[in-house]
């Protein structure tokens, strides 16, 4: 009985046992199957195109992690993350391919950009909330689709700017397994990265920023200084985000980066769960996989609908799929995940 | 250590004005080292008015307020905490995403040093912080007898173990000066009793200089060494329990008196 039995039987014996992200064997056990699965196995086993839908929602993931630490951990909204994503991505390809920077010291510093330049809506959190926050970053978003067009930063009029392929040795992201490594690896970090930075201290007052920014002050944290912060490594994470898509497509435009990508963002982790790591992951999978169920899912049980139908019944399942969530499951899928768990671990005896 | 003869805190001739509404007019007060001093007065008499101005939550329009004797007018209230100075609420602001631990964690933030680099990279600094820092806090956990609980989310938790937690938080500062906005509102005698248990513990084996927020007069004339009456934002009395407790001043503010009812 290893659903029963699994969280049983513990007895840590001391702090540092306590604080372990994946404390039951069996939780170690799962995270292990995954990494075999994602690293091994998927590199060998899956054809061009499930690797790259695998990318994309790891492209997708990464962003959402970013934009979770400022809305799920934070609490400050943004409607400008994928302007963030945008100044990552354009400015490691401007490094690489126009100045020939090399590409481990482009991408950091494609990072640093999109951090620092949130920083300047972050400034703006001092002063307002919610509401108001969320349409001066808007102002982030129109800023920077205006500066890709008008100052022709990439060389054209197109906003184009191309991704020359990273190659290590036998690693090369010319090749899909190359692209979907590179991602995932990415994804991997972050996701460890943010799991570590929301159990100790700054992730500790990011939260505590959130749930009571006053109190937070009482207690010697500066709330003005945590939201920057956040600004700033949720940006880093978006810009991240935006150069992964940049290697994986090989080409970006302006287009790449519009305000439905923002509010995509915040569809994955609303969907997936506020606050929550695998949240992001999970919200970031069922987004990106919701069009491509609708348009091969629906063939396979006798619908057929037009080209133009499709996008238009997507936005629709899109909208409901957030109301659901909003209205049934506030804890998004992860919360629901959680929730058939606790069911199993307690069944057949749930009192 | 501090010289012994400085005050843990004085305020000092402090004004609150909010638009025409005078909250706090002139106000002065002084706690001495390891001292008990108690506000009472009426509801709406400024007290916790006051205890905002101390820790920076309001600004007021005059005064200044020392802590050690250091000046800390005007600084913001995350400044202020750096001078050893907490505080619980009134109305129990908890961090309600978190769990017990990790609201005491909180509490510690100013003793530790790890940023997002570390933090994030779970390194040698930053873990080894965390382990040291969840000590400290687990013997704060067995002080205020959190056992239990230490893991569940404090939203779940009840009232008297929410106020609990918030004096936890508190104490977790290490403060020098530790500021209770009524921590017994609300409580059964058995947790009231708990909790003035804890205070003199406190006061005694730490060396905490305390300012209590307190309307159940049965607490505040046991533990207080001075009590300090406030109404409609002055101090009408400050002295020690027996001598407030025998003001006429303070028996007209609470139960009314000749000259009262005449007008």
């Amino acid at each position: 009985m290893p659903l029963i039995a699994m969280e049983t039987g513990r007895f840590d014996e001391n702090h540092r046992q306590q604080v372990r992200v994946y404390d039951t064997p069996h939780r170690r056990f799962w995270i292990l199957t995954l990494l075999v699965v994602g690293f091994v196995i998927v590199p060998f086993a899956a054809n061009q195109y499930w690797l790259t839908v695998l990318g994309l929602i790891g492209v997708a993931a990464v962003g959402g992690l970013g934009l979770n630490v400022l809305v799920g951990y934070t609490g400050q909204i943004s409607l400008g993350h994928a302007a963030f994503a945008a100044v990552g991505a354009y400015s490691c390809g401007i490094m690489t391919t126009r100045l020939g920077l090399p590409v481990w010291l482009a991408i950091p510093a494609a990072l640093l950009c999109a951090g620092l330049f949130s920083l300047i809506f972050g400034v703006v959190s001092l002063r307002v909330k919610g509401m108001y926050l969320a349409i001066a970053t808007l102002a982030a978003q129109y800023l920077v689709e205006w500066a890709l067009h008008a100052w022709n930063l990439a060389g054209n009029d197109y906003g184009l700017i191309t991704f020359e392929p990273i190659e290590i040795g036998a690693f090369n992201t010319a090749t899909p397994v190359g692209r979907y490594l590179l991602i995932m690896a990415c994804l991997a970090l972050v996701v460890l990265y943010v799991e570590n930075l929301t159990r100790t201290r700054t992730g500790r007052a990011m939260i505590a920023v959130r749930d009571q920014d006053m109190a937070a002050a009482g207690i010697g944290v500066s709330p003005f200084k945590y939201k920057l912060i956040a600004f700033f490594i949720s940006s880093s994470i978006a810009g991240l985000s935006g150069v992964l898509y940049g290697f994986s497509a090989g080409i970006v435009s302006a287009e790449a980066f519009t305000l439905t990508l923002s509010i995509q963002y915040l569809a994955i982790i609303l969907v997936g769960g506020l606050g929550t790591v695998p949240g992001a992951v999970l919200g970031a999978a069922f987004i990106t996989m919701l069009p491509i169920v609708l348009r091969d899912g629906l063939p396979i049980i006798g619908i057929e609908l037009a080209a133009n139908m499709q996008v238009h019944l997507l936005s629709v399942l899109f909208g409901i799929a957030i109301l659901a969530f909003l209205f049934l499951e506030s804890k998004g899928l992860y919360g629901l995940f959680r929730n058939i768990k606790d069911y199993f671990r307690q069944w057949p005896f749930s009192y | 250590m501090q010289p012994s003869g400085t005050p843990a805190l004085e305020a000092n001739g402090i004004s609150l004005r909010f638009g025409g509404l005078t909250v706090l007019n002139d106000v002065s007060l002084e706690v001495g080292q390891r001292q008990i001093v108690s506000l009472i007065g009426p509801n709406g008499a400024g007290k916790s008015s006051l205890v905002n101005c101390i820790t920076g939550f309001y600004r007021p329009q005059r005064g200044t307020v020392t802590v050690f004797g250091e000046d800390v007018s005007g600084l913001p209230p995350q400044k202020i905490a750096k001078h050893r100075v907490a505080r619980t609420y009134q109305n129990i602001e908890l961090f309600d995403g978190m769990s017990v631990l990790e609201n005491l964690l909180l509490g510690r933030h100013m003793h530790m040093s790890s940023g997002p680099i570390s933090g994030g990279l779970w390194w040698g600094k930053a873990r080894n912080e965390e382990l040291r820092e969840r000590e400290v806090v687990e013997d704060l956990v067995d002080f205020l007898e959190l056992e239990s609980i230490r893991n569940a989310p404090v939203s779940l938790l009840s009232y008297g173990q929410r106020k609990r937690v918030d004096l936890g938080r508190a104490l977790a500062q290490d403060p020098h000066i530790l500021i209770l906005d009524e921590p017994m509102a609300g409580m059964n005698v058995e947790e009231k009793e708990d909790m003035v248990r804890f205070i003199l513990e406190l006061q005694e084996t730490r060396a905490i200089s305390i300012v209590l927020i307190e309307h159940d007069m049965g607490v505040v004339m046991d533990i207080s060494d001075r009590v300090a009456v406030l109404d409609f934002g002055q101090f009408i009395a400050m002295g020690s329990p027996d001598e407030v407790k025998n003001d006429p001043a303070v028996i007209r503010a609470y139960v009314g008196g000749a000259k009262e009812i005449a007008s």
